[in-house]
């Protein structure tokens, strides 16, 4: 192959990596792995690339090592298929929550989906209806805040904190009778519950944000932008001298980078989604807690009552 | 300054101090914690707070009226009345007690709470006893005790507010079905109607 058909190949391919988006999943999922001998760890490749082996093997085994990291770290991606979010806010827990999944399985890949019943191809088993439930399962993002008064609010602050850590979460910021709670989504409802005991709820918000289009535009992105960047380091291997390989380098690097930000964004997405944020502010309760008797010629009785004797 | 004037001096002085609408030592156990001209609080060691508030009062405020009233509202935000009685202070001033339940919406920690009402022609005071109901046991038998360490005034002489009639029986709502979901057996008891008792002579 010429260098001139070389480089048509390779903007081909970047101008064109948007419109791939409807090839099958497994394609990107599931790259081929990169044999060693592919002149990615320093081994060197065919043509020229002997000729200067320095520099661009160099920095061709520090991309491998780049790639590789990505799929190693993705754990949360290698779920089979988005989460299943159907009664607010719990879901499925097939679905899988970020931070719980371990990629034990060691297949760190995108793993691949059932087709969608339109896409099924003949022969195919039936798509399970279930799975293909979850596919279509909603994402969304749970926040919520509450104002508890209460007796005694040491106690009742590491009554919220053990809740927390019981349910799986974590606290993620904390003052005087003030937490930020990261709760698995499923448990969001028990543990406002359990904490809507430890005193008199004096407020309670729960907002759902639906972000399913976002997070299916981000698992699309990542699916072509992987199936380039694989397309991309085999045409680098194909490259037969230093300057095609630069410029092919050139398109990875960009690939990378993009890849890297929206497996970013993805991965802060999961975590919003399998972690809701539940935001607690504590009093203690005192004469302020009563409750005022609307248009009473004579309130006296407000300042009155248990709050206000036991205030300290 | 002469004899006159002296005499008038002497005479306010020695009134300033009953100018009060109350005045109250501290029961044994209690210390006080906060103190202002219309309110004095106590607590106890085991956080049982008592507590003496003075309101003004108005024409046609009697014991009967303004028990009625205190009675109605504690009872919509809750509070269970247990038992109701008259009685009196360390000064003779005629009030009425009412003892009740009480368990905040939406928790599981019940309390107790006694309130002692004297109304006289120029002020409401009221007494408060309350904190968790384990305690009722041990501070609701000491109520007359705290009574007989306060002193109200307010009365003008031939007063037809002091020493009014006391207020009929009152009651409250049935408390909500885990309202009543507590330890002791009174606060089992359906609400009640209790009986009024005479004060003592």
């Amino acid at each position: 192959m010429s260098r001139l058909s070389l480089m048509l190949l390779c903007s081909a391919l970047l101008g064109l990596a948007p419109g791939c988006a409807k090839r099958s999943y497994s394609d990107a999922a599931s790259p081929p792995a990169m044999p060693e001998s592919a002149g990615f760890s320093g081994s060197g490749g065919g043509g020229e690339m002997e000729e200067a082996p320095g520099a661009p093997s160099a920095d061709y085994a520090e991309s491998k090592k780049s790639i590789d990291y990505d799929d190693a770290k993705d754990e949360s991606y290698s779920r089979s298929e988005p989460t299943s979010v159907t009664a607010a806010p719990a879901r499925s827990p097939a679905g899988g929550v970020p931070g719980t999944a371990t990629g034990s399985s060691g297949d760190n890949r995108i793993a691949e989906p059932k087709p969608k019943p339109s896409e099924a191809r003949e022969g195919d088993p039936p798509a399970d209806s279930s799975e293909a439930k979850k596919q279509f399962a909603r994402q969304i993002i749970y926040t919520a805040e509450m104002q508890v008064s209460v007796y005694k609010l040491e106690d009742a602050m590491q009554r919220a904190e053990a809740l927390t850590l019981a349910a799986g979460g974590y606290v993620a910021n904390m003052s005087q009778g003030f937490y930020v709670l990261r709760i698995p989504a499923p448990a969001l409802r028990g543990v406002m519950d359990e904490l809507a005991r430890l005193g008199v709820v004096e407020a309670r918000t729960l907002q759902a944000r639906d972000v399913s289009e976002e997070y299916v535009d981000l698992v699309t992105r990542i699916r072509v932008l992987r199936e380039t960047q694989q397309q991309l380091l085999v045409l680098l291997k194909q490259a037969r001298n230093v300057d095609e390989a630069l410029k092919v380098r050139e398109s990875v690097d960009r690939i990378t980078m993009e890849l890297e930000q929206a497996m970013g964004r993805l991965r802060l997405l999961e975590s919003l989604i399998g972690f809701s944020t539940l935001t607690v502010r504590m009093s203690q309760r005192g004469p302020q807690n009563t409750i005022p008797s609307s248009n009473d010629p004579f309130p006296w009785v407000d300042g009155l009552g248990v709050e206000a004797t036991e205030w300290n | 300054m002469n004899h006159r004037n002296a005499s008038t001096l002497l005479l306010a002085a020695a009134l300033l101090p009953g100018c009060a609408a109350y005045k109250i030592e501290p029961p044994a156990g209690f210390a006080v914690v906060h103190e202002h001209g219309w309110e004095t609080r106590m607590k106890a060691q085991d956080n049982v707070g008592l507590s003496v508030r003075r309101f003004d009062n108005v024409k046609g405020g009697t014991l009967a009226f303004w028990g009625a009233d205190l009675v109605k509202k504690l009872g919509n935000r809750g509070y269970v009345l247990k038992a109701q009685s008259a009685v009196k202070t360390g000064n003779g001033q005629v009030g009425t007690r009412f003892d009740f339940d009480y368990q905040a919406y939406d928790t599981e920690i019940p309390k107790f709470y006694t309130v002692v009402l004297v109304v006289t022609d120029k002020y409401k005071v009221v007494l408060q006893v309350a904190g968790g109901r384990e305690h009722v046991g041990e501070y609701a038998p000491r109520v007359p005790e705290m009574l007989d360490a306060l002193k109200v005034r307010g009365c003008k002489v031939g007063s037809k507010i002091c020493g009014g009639p006391q207020p009929p029986p009152q009651s409250t709502p049935a408390p909500a079905a885990s309202a009543v979901a507590t330890d002791t057996p009174a606060a089992v008891a359906p609400a009640v109607t209790p009986a009024v008792a005479t004060p003592k002579p």
